[in-house]
């Protein structure tokens, strides 16, 4: 709760310095990393860069500095975080500068950005564009510290006309025997969906899971795109690019100050990567249709 | 699906090996890492690399990170980690590429492209005698497909296909750079610099070497065997093998839009000639080596519907040089002109016997590659292309054989005389052209299986036509499992000094050669048990027909090349990659093989019959990690009629130890041949006995620090 109203706090004083902001330059700050890691906050940068539409100043912090004091040299500017790192340092500090913030994986209550966490739907629109014919989403869900809110993604999805079947796993143990359970009555209408995050998927039960979906033909899914390299059939990935543009769209506004609900926009520009071995078993031929909604091809071996 | 990096790419590739792990996170990197995965699927979701497509091959792909873990320096050392695939030296220390038992004087069999471009030369069918190494840093990545690949590649992709990728502007951006020094007198230094500029992106790639090379010795030479039968005490034996070189490799690239352009320098000076191409040891023998390279490529995605096409021009231009005068043979040498009763036929050569061959060689090529996926469950591909190769300058000079000017021998004491554009130069001047055109289908049969089968037919100007088909069953068997059934036919073009070798002493060129021919049959498994555990093995059957070998003239003296000679080979590989814990990664190959000469009704020869591979990265902590392999080549067998004993085996370890100072620098210290082990390449028989008695001796342990810098 005290978090909550200094962060509220924060925002409200990063309003009230936007009255002399509308011209305000834009700082894009994020942790100083070796590539490919800093690839993608380069790629980031240069999306806001576009997105706000005029240069940037970059703002490498290297370990060790404090973003709060590489700021203060600049009056007034508004501040994109980025990163884990940066993002700590700034929130519910007295700042002077509007702060804005991207690419982490945790929502934050109360603070305008993005986070880094795929939409539901992104990912679920997919599905219905690879394997129309899936009608039920299994996930398994947890009961504290999921990053998606599954009883909400529940009801979007059947907008969509998919069902969301919700199952509940305590910890490891548990989650290992609900997979066991749920995978013994899948077939081809069925998806089992790996939420972001999910720490209870590991190695043993995620090849339990797929070597359960080859035989029975059902689809796995993914939130994490490593787990396609091993065989679940899709998963989506930031695009760097247009996520900056948003977080530089989000700074213009701010800037011409327009009135902005302060919160964490999802992820919605997002990459798709399909491994070709599992589309290919499933017997799901890759036509230029689906093509256009594919980003990336994993081969087959 | 992209076709770039050419053919290779377009053939879609091997197992999906993605760059190894460094695992050595920091708090920052770990919560991008979070959001990916894992640093691999980062490379590749930022569009650094390019994921590699599948191969309907055996085939293996060596990424740069796991060059650098391993340690290496020339691209030898990474080669010899593949499985099948043993790098083996002829007398003048070049390496023979041997696939599966495939050994040759020349290596000829095996197809060298780097980012698609072959490196073949047109004089003897290898990379130039003046090779003089390859650095790695510039390199991206290795495939090498074992087993014949005609049908997509053409000439020489006989014995395996090994394709080097070099880093693109992509991998390039900023600068870095680096230095190494160590055992040898080596010296080595590099710099990378890449760039961008709205589509533009521009990157390039210095890299320069100087070293001794090695301390190996040579104990007898041919020299030691002429003064034992003349009398004479001239031979550099026992000496040090002469392995100096200075290499500068300059490699420039640009990507705008649909463009690419490449630029290349492979420039070699001081380039020693190991134990001696006449097989006797002088240290002051050098050879230089200029090659240059430049490709153009321009994709067009819209041009026809479901249709990607790349369109690609090159040019490679390479010459074989000599600095000074090229001693065959040392001073008061009587060469090999001696009578049957062991009599010097023209006394002793005050200046030794001088032959200074150079050779001037010159590639272009162009083509175009489509792919076409219009037809349901099909992926066509087809191409054709034209090549035109020429030796467009010999120049030799030399103090031995006919003096053009007077028709008389040239005798010991007379001045190097130059035979250059003479009827009596060793090798004419021509050139051949070759038209080819190619079809590949992947037919996706059912559900788990794949059907790939490709067709080229190439015309040769001097040699006539040959079509090689191949034909790949591809079955995702189960989850864990997926087997592949491979046929494949190859050829390989007869060299320049096969079919037009004149005045030589000892062998004669035939202009009536066919191209030798390979039938290959491979059935391979790919298991992957769990995620930590991939486990990758094949067996194959290959039949070499119309072997070219030099038979003895009705004279007596000379011999003239011919397609005589067949070899079978059946073999197994076995390769295991095991992630034992976070920190520790264990793999390792084991290959065996048993190839048979048809015509002497013997095992072939020069090449290890097994080989075991092993290898360990360890991540100490955040900045440490640790490098240890081992290689043991095993069951080298001795040509037919030489009496030698069967030469040892041996085992080399290297290890290599890297520490990440700060985000900037890194440091490295790498040791070979730890034990200092008496490895040894075998030297070719010859007659009446070996020249090089005791083989060609490797370098012993050897010492190498290196720092680089990331600007």
């Amino acid at each position: 709760m005290t978090a909550r109203l200094s962060i509220a706090l924060v925002c409200a004083s990063l309003w009230c310095a936007l009255a002399s902001a509308e011209t305000s330059p834009l700082v894009v700050v994020y942790p100083e990393v070796r590539q490919p890691f800093a690839q993608v906050y380069q790629t980031i940068a240069d999306g806001a860069e576009q997105g706000y539409g005029s240069p940037v100043h970059r703002l490498e912090l290297a370990n060790g500095l404090n973003s709060v004091d590489l700021i203060d040299s600049y009056e007034n500017e508004i501040v994109i975080a980025l990163g884990g790192r940066p993002v700590k340092q700034l929130l519910g500090k007295q700042l002077n500068h509007p702060l804005i913030v991207g690419a982490i994986s945790v929502r934050i209550e109360g603070v305008l950005g993005l986070t880094m966490v795929p939409a539901p739907e992104a990912i679920v629109q997919r599905l219905q564009v690879l394997v129309p014919s899936v009608k039920n989403i299994y996930v398994v869900d947890r009961p504290k510290g999921n990053v998606i809110n599954v009883a909400a993604a529940k009801v979007a999805l059947e907008k969509l006309g998919l069902n969301l079947v919700i199952k509940q796993a305590a910890d490891i143990r548990d989650a290992a025997n609900v997979y066991r359970e749920l995978v013994e009555n899948l077939d081809a209408d069925d998806s089992v969906w790996i939420l972001p995050g999910d720490r209870f998927v590991n190695n043993a039960l995620l090849s339990m899971l797929l070597e359960a979906s080859w035989k029975s033909d059902f689809v796995v899914f993914s939130s994490n795109p490593t787990h396609v390299k091993r065989g679940a059939l899709f998963s989506v990935y930031p695009d760097n690019f247009k996520m900056g543009i948003r977080l530089g769209e989000i700074a213009l506004g701010r800037a011409q100050g327009n009135e902005q609900a302060a919160a964490m926009e999802p992820l919605t520009n997002v990459f798709v990567t399909v491994n070709e071995r599992t589309s290919n078993h499933l017997g799901i031929t890759l036509t230029d249709d689906k093509m256009h909604y594919i980003d990336l091809v994993l081969p087959a071996r | 699906m992209k076709i770039r990096d050419g053919l290779i790419t377009l053939m879609a590739v091997a197992t999906v090996t993605f760059a190894e792990q460094s695992n050595d996170f920091n708090a920052d990197e770990l919560d991008v890492l979070q959001l990916y995965g894992d640093e691999d699927f980062i490379t590749i979701a930022t569009g650094v690399v390019q994921p590699i497509a599948k191969a309907p091959a055996v085939a293996s792909v060596i990424t740069a990170s796991e060059i650098k873990s391993m340690g290496a320096t020339d691209i030898d050392q990474i080669l010899e980690t593949v499985p099948g695939l043993h790098v083996s030296r002829s007398p003048i220390y070049n390496p023979l590429f041997v696939f599966r038992g495939i050994h040759s004087d020349f290596n000829p069999q095996v197809l060298i492209l780097v980012n698609g471009v072959p490196l073949s030369n047109l004089f003897h069918g290898d990379r130039n005698l003046v090779w003089g190494g390859m650095p790695v840093e510039a390199i991206s990545r290795i495939e090498v497909i074992r087993g014949p690949g005609s049908a997509l590649y053409g000439a020489d992709a006989f014995a395996g296909v090994i394709n080097i990728v070099t880093k693109s502007p992509k991998e390039l951006q900023g600068l870095a750079g680096g230095i190494s020094a160590g055992s040898f007198s080596t010296n080595r230094a590099w710099l990378s610099a890449g760039g961008s500029n709205g589509e533009l992106k521009y990157s390039a790639f210095l890299e320069a070497e100087k070293t001794d090379g090695s301390d190996a010795t040579i104990s007898a030479d041919a020299q030691t065997f002429f003064d034992l039968i003349t009398g004479t005490s001239v031979s550099n034996a026992p000496g040090r093998v002469n392995l100096s070189k200075e290499n500068l490799d300059l490699r420039l690239e640009a990507n705008y839009k649909d463009w690419d352009v490449r630029i290349g320098a492979q420039i070699r000076n001081d380039v020693g000639d190991g134990a001696g191409a006449a097989q006797a040891l002088n240290r002051d023998n050098k050879f230089e080596s200029d090659r240059y390279n430049v490709d153009i490529t321009y994709r067009e995605d819209n041009l026809l519907p479901d249709t990607q096409i790349e369109v690609q021009a090159s040019y490679y231009q390479t010459s074989q040089e000599v600095t000074g005068d090229f001693v065959l043979f040392p001073s008061g040498s009587t060469g090999p002109f001696i009578s049957p009763l062991g009599i010097p036929l023209f006394g002793t050569f005050p200046d030794g016997i001088i032959g200074n061959p150079e050779i001037y060689e010159n590639h272009f090529r162009t083509g175009f590659t489509a792919l076409y996926d219009g037809i349901d469950k099909h992926n066509i591909s087809f191409g054709s292309g034209y090549y035109n190769g020429e030796i467009d300058k010999v120049r030799e000079r030399k103090n031995f054989g006919i003096n053009p000017n007077t028709g008389l021998f040239i005798l010991p004491g007379d001045p190097v005389v130059d035979v250059s554009d003479t009827p009596l130069v060793f090798l004419t001047e021509d050139k051949r052209d070759n038209n080819y055109a190619y079809v590949q289908d992947v037919w996706q049969l059912a559900n788990d299986w794949e059907l790939t089968a490709g067709l080229r037919h190439d015309k040769y100007s001097d040699f006539g036509s040959t079509t090689n088909p191949r034909l790949a069953l591809v079955w995702s068997t189960g989850y864990k499992l997926t087997t592949k059934l491979l046929y494949g036919e190859a050829f390989r073009a007869p060299s320049f000094a096969q079919t037009r070798a004149i005045n030589n002493p000892l062998v004669l060129g035939n202009p009536d050669l066919k191209p030798e021919e390979i039938t290959s049959y491979e059935l391979a498994f790919d298991y992957r048990p769990s995620y930590d555990l991939t486990i990758n093995m094949n067996f194959f059957h290959y039949n070499w027909t119309d072997i070219i070998q030099f038979v003895s003239d009705m004279n007596g003296s000379t011999g003239t090349a011919h397609n005589v000679g067949e070899q079978t080979g059946r073999g197994m590989e076995f390769e295991v990659k095991w992630i034992a814990t976070d920190d520790l990664k264990l793999s390792g190959n084991f290959s065996i093989q048993k190839s048979e000469d048809e015509l002497l009704d013997a095992d072939a020869a020069n090449s290890p019959e097994r080989q075991l591979y092993l290898r360990g990265d360890w991540r100490l902590d955040d900045s440490w990690t640790f490098n240890a392999q081992a290689n043991w080549v095993m069951g080298r067998n001795r040509e037919s009629g030489d009496s030698r004993l069967v030469i040892d085996d041996y085992l080399m370890v290297d290890m290599n130890v890297r520490h990440r100072v700060s985000k900037h620098i890194e440091v490295a210290l790498i040791m070979n041949n730890i034990f200092d082990d008496d490895a040894r390449e075998p030297s070719p028989n010859g007659q009446p006995v070996p020249f090089l008695p005791n083989d060609l001796p490797l370098s012993g342990r050897s010492f190498l620090g290196e720092i680089r810098y990331t600007f």
